[in-house]
């Protein structure tokens, strides 16, 4: 049984539309289940709270204004995971984009750091960084959330969503340089 | 500080804000290093799998809560109750049909409430938000989640724990206030002792008539408290060198106005009593002090040096 005191939203753009929905999902699973992947590092439960998050969603469809439903969704999402994870320690791990293009390599020929191995050192350095440079930081550069929508959603500032992607990107750096230094 | 500036000068850098002349100032590899990691990660993804579930199976269906999975979490509570595999489903699904209360306190409103043990109470400030699960409150255990500013006061029993986003409270029997804001967290204590433990597992200890506050990625230095209970339970608000962060977050809790701070640095420190119940004074009393200009137009708030 819930008592929720919150008042009804008065603006219609209304979530229990089944095209808003829809737009909703087409918008947002992606990155929610991304979120919560880099936050958790678990892809299976991952998609599995993403799902239920919609679930929820659209049974509560008539209480959530349209303008919140991003931060909704994150939070729901970010709960069920709370409620399930104990504090393992997360590894993260990528494929490449499907429909990535090879040219980049040719603009940026010179490469500091070694090749080979650098996906996996780099995949290890991420799964490190402090949980929240970590998720604000992959959402930018993976999601390509832009600053502001990063600090909707997860409802912070945008000074600090910046200084969370400064200061992941410097950390990687440095941990790069310190793995590098040793192999020598 | 200069970990400050080299922050805010790649800050910059990602918005392509700077001229020649400041690049130069990185040492020449720094910024290649910073070009050829995000090179990397920028072709990424967790999964090139499209997510499986499509829009129409959630709204053809209604509502489909038809999860057959246990849930490590309740495998444990169907386990004490009976073991059966028809059972542990039907635990399942009821993981997500469980029996959850929340509390809200309304804009300009406090609320009291008394916790399920029965003598235990909370008092939620303005816009502040408590909730729990039925398996929360257990023979062994007192749990809930709280968003925004709440004063409880804790009967002697089984542990007590206060869950925000910016960290957890733990205790044994006492009266304290925890206020979670923008990856904060502010804990007083009037009565017995409690624990603090941000989300970066930092902890302090904080003893009657002491408080701590959660800053920034740290811990503050310990403040003295003079009062015995908040003073916002009768209608102000009482800031000990509190960030300017903390200071607008009343203001949308107690009157809803949202703030721009714009170029204002939103870690200035403020202390005094505003009240709850008088904008006009309220804004006066915080921003002048301070020497900020302020321009409220309907329910936003621009702020400028």
């Amino acid at each position: 049984m819930s008592t929720n005191n919150c008042p009804m939203p008065t603006d219609h753009s209304s979530l229990c539309e089944e095209q808003t929905f829809h737009h909703v999902h087409e918008e947002y699973s992606t990155p929610l289940r991304n979120f919560l992947y880099y936050k958790f590092g678990d892809l299976e439960k991952a998609r599995d709270f993403t799902q239920e998050a919609f679930i929820r969603l659209w049974d509560n469809c008539s209480k959530v204004i349209y303008e919140k439903v991003k931060s909704y969704l994150f939070t729901i999402g970010n709960r069920l995971f709370l409620d399930e994870m104990d504090h393992q320690k997360v590894v993260l791990k990528f494929q490449y984009r499907q429909n990535y293009s090879e040219q980049q390599i040719e603009t940026n020929p010179e490469f500091l750091y070694r090749h080979e191995e650098f996906k996996e050192t780099l995949e290890d350095a991420v799964s490190s960084l402090p949980e929240k440079q970590r998720t604000v930081f992959l959402l930018s550069r993976i999601d390509k959330l832009k600053n502001k929508e990063i600090a909707e959603t997860l409802d912070i500032s945008i000074k600090t969503v910046e200084k969370h992607i400064a200061g992941a990107l410097k950390t990687l750096k440095e941990n790069l340089d310190e793995l590098s230094d040793r192999k020598i | 500080m200069a970990e400050d500036q080299e922050l805010d000068k790649i800050i910059r850098w990602l918005n392509d804000e700077l001229t020649e002349e400041e690049k130069k100032t990185f040492s020449n590899d720094d910024l290649l290093k910073y070009q050829q990691i995000l090179s990397e990660i920028d072709k990424w993804t967790p999964d090139n799998k499209p997510l499986s579930l499509q829009p129409g199976d959630i709204t053809k269906a209604g509502s489909t809560k038809k999860k057959g999975k246990v849930i490590s979490m309740n495998r444990w509570t169907s386990l004490s109750i009976a073991a059966s595999v028809i059972l542990a489903m039907f635990i399942g699904f009821l993981f997500f049909k469980s029996n959850e209360t929340v509390e809200l306190a309304e804009l300009g409103q406090t609320k009291e409430i008394l916790l399920p043990d029965g003598v235990s109470k909370v008092t939620l400030a303005s816009n502040a938000k408590v909730s729990w699960k039925d398996d929360d409150w257990s023979g062994d255990q007192r749990t809930l989640k709280l968003e925004g500013k709440a004063f409880f006061q804790v009967n002697p029993g089984s542990p007590f724990t206060v869950n925000t986003e910016s960290g957890a409270v733990r205790v044994l029997g006492t009266s304290f206030e925890v206020s979670s804001f923008n990856e904060s967290l502010s804990v007083k204590c009037f009565e017995g002792k409690v624990k603090a433990t941000a989300t970066d597992q930092q902890e302090r200890i904080v003893t009657k008539g002491e408080a701590y506050l959660y800053y920034a990625g740290q811990w503050e230095d310990k403040q003295l408290l003079t009062d015995q209970k908040p003073e916002w339970l009768i209608s102000q608000t009482r800031f000990d060198n509190a960030p300017l962060d903390e200071v607008l977050k009343m203001l949308k809790d107690q009157y809803n106005i949202e703030t721009i701070a714009g170029e204002v640095n939103t870690n200035r420190r403020f202390t005094g009593t505003v009240p709850n119940d008088n904008l006009k004074l309220a804004l006066d009393l915080i921003f002048t002090p301070l020497k900020i200009k302020y321009e409220l137009d309907q329910k936003k708030l621009y702020l400028t040096e």
